[in-house]
C-alpha cells in the first residue's frame, strides 16, 4: 500500500456530449432480441456520444473551467496539468500542452499525457498526489475518453457499451488529508483490450481515430474476476477497514453484470455501489469521476475507488471526499 | 440441491428458458452459447461452485454435460 499525506481532492467536475443514443434504438441494426439481451447484461440504456467536431479535450476543458471557477483558483497557481486518456486529440503533441494554453495556465506548468484507460483515474490521482508531495501546490487532473471514435459500429461487443466523457479533478496540498493507493499491471494480457486494427473510415473532423478497438470479453472477465476482488479485499485488510465501513465503492463502470459480481465478492451491498453505466455507458477512464458527479453520494468520508482493465492495469484508492466539491454533470 | 440440479437451474436462467427445457444432453451451439452466455456462466461457476474457469474451455463445450465436467 502506498500512502501520500497532505493531499486533498478539492473538486471534481464531469462533462458529457449533448448527443445521446438510446441503445434500444439499435434493435434495427442488431435485432431486438439480441439488443434486449445485451442491455440486460451490460446495463447500458443510454450513452452520450461526441460529434465529429468534438474531441476528448473539449469535455475535459469544460470540466476544468468549472472546477477552477468553483474553487476560485488563479490560473497561475496551478503547477501541473496531467491529461489521462487513450483517445487524445492528436498522436502528438501531448493534449496536456494544448489544454495548458487553452486554459491560460502559466508557462511554468508541468504538463504531460498518460495513456491509460479503465485504471487511468486512480493512476492519475497517484501521479497528482506524488507531484504535490514533491512540492507542487496545485494539480489539475484531466481524465477523459471519446471511445466512440474508435468503436467499430458492427462490433456488438463494444458498440453498445461505450460512452464519451471528460472530467477535471483539482488536487491541492492540505495538511491532515491523506490518500492511500494500491496499483498493479500485467502486460501479458495486453491483447485482450487493444486498438491495433486500422480504421476503415475516419469521420473525425477534429482530432484522430487511428484504429478500431477490439475486446475479448471472456478474457477480460477472467482477469477481472481474479484480480479485482483480491486487490480490494487485501487493500481493505491493509487499511484496517471492513467493507461495511465503506460509504461507497466507486468501481470503473465496466459493465453492470461484472460490477454486481465484483461487489458480491468484496462484501458490498448494491447501495454501496453507485452506477452511472445505465445512463452514460462505460466511459473508460472518466467513469469513476463521472459516477461521483452523477450519483448523489451523500456520505463520503470513507470512499474506495477501483479501476481495472486495459493494459492490463489496475488500481484502487481510499479517500475522504467529505469536503470535496462534486459539481453537477454538464452537457456540451 | 445436487450440483447437477443447480447447474441446470443456472443454465435455464442464462438461456432464458424453462427448467424443463434443459437437460445434461442439451446441445450448446454457438447460436445460444454466445459470449454473453459464456461470461455469465463463468460468473456463476465462480460464485456457486468456487471454480475459476477460462473462457476458452467454456466456449469449447458441446453440451451441458461438458459444463458439469468443468465444475466437478
Amino acid at each position: 500500500m502506498l500512502n501520500i499525506s497532505d493531499v486533498d481532492i478539492a473538486a471534481i467536475a464531469s462533462t458529457v456530449p449533448t448527443a445521446k443514443i438510446n441503445n434500444f434504438s439499435l434493435a434495427e441494426h442488431f435485432g431486438e432480441v439480441e439488443v434486449k439481451k445485451i442491455i440486460k447484461n451490460i446495463g447500458v440504456e443510454t450513452r452520450h456520444i461526441a460529434s465529429v467536431t468534438q474531441t476528448t479535450s473539449d469535455f475535459c476543458y469544460e470540466s476544468a473551467v468549472r472546477v477552477i471557477k468553483d474553487l476560485g483558483w488563479e490560473p497561475e497557481s496551478i503547477g501541473a496539468l496531467i491529461f489521462v486518456s487513450q483517445t487524445p486529440d492528436y498522436q502528438l503533441p501531448a493534449t496536456a500542452c494544448v489544454l495548458q494554453a487553452k486554459l491560460g495556465l502559466s508557462k511554468n506548468t508541468i504538463a504531460f499525457d498518460v495513456n491509460l484507460g479503465c485504471s487511468g483515474y486512480v493512476y492519475g490521482l497517484y501521479l497528482s498526489a506524488s507531484l504535490i508531495n514533491s512540492g507542487v501546490d496545485r494539480v489539475l487532473l484531466l481524465v477523459g475518453d471519446t471511445i466512440s471514435k474508435i468503436v467499430n459500429k458492427d462490433d456488438r461487443s463494444t458498440s453498445l457499451l461505450f460512452g464519451d466523457a471528460g472530467t477535471a479533478t483539482a488536487l491541492q496540498k492540505k495538511t491532515g488529508k491523506k490518500l492511500s493507493f494500491t496499483l498493479g499491471s500485467d502486460g501479458t494480457g495486453f491483447e485482450h483490450i487493444i486498438a491495433k486494427d486500422k480504421s476503415i473510415q475516419d469521420s473525425a473532423e477534429r482530432g484522430m481515430s487511428s484504429a478500431y478497438l477490439t475486446m475479448d470479453g471472456g478474457e477480460v472477465f477472467q482477469f477481472t474476476l481474479a484480480a479485482v476482488p483480491e486487490m480490494l479485499n487485501s487493500f481493505m485488510a491493509e487499511l484496517g477497514v471492513a467493507s461495511t465501513d465503506i460509504n461507497a465503492c466507486i468501481y470503473h463502470q465496466a459493465n453492470r453484470f461484472m460490477l454486481k459480481h465484483l461487489s458480491k465478492k468484496s462484501g458490498f451491498t448494491s447501495e454501496q455501489v453507485p452506477l452511472s453505466i445505465v445512463e452514460y455507458g462505460n466511459t473508460s477512464s472518466a467513469s469513476i469521476p463521472l459516477t461521483l458527479c452523477s450519483q448523489n453520494i451523500v456520505n463520503r468520508d470513507s470512499i474506495v475507488m477501483a479501476g481495472f482493465g486495459v493494459g492490463l492495469s489496475w488500481g484502487a484508492v481510499y479517500a475522504d471526499l467529505s469536503e470535496t466539491a462534486l459539481l453537477s454533470v454538464v452537457e456540451v | 440441491m445436487s450440483k447437477e440440479a443447480k447447474l441446470l437451474e443456472i443454465i435455464a436462467e442464462i438461456l432464458e428458458c424453462e427448467l424443463e427445457e434443459v437437460s445434461l444432453e442439451t446441445e450448446l451451439n454457438e447460436d445460444i452459447w454466445d459470449s454473453l452466455s459464456v461470461v455469465s456462466f463463468m460468473a456463476e461457476a465462480d460464485s456457486e461452485f468456487g471454480k475459476t474457469l477460462s473462457p476458452t474451455e467454456v466456449v469449447a463445450v458441446k453440451s451441458i454435460k461438458d459444463l458439469l465436467d468443468l465444475i466437478q
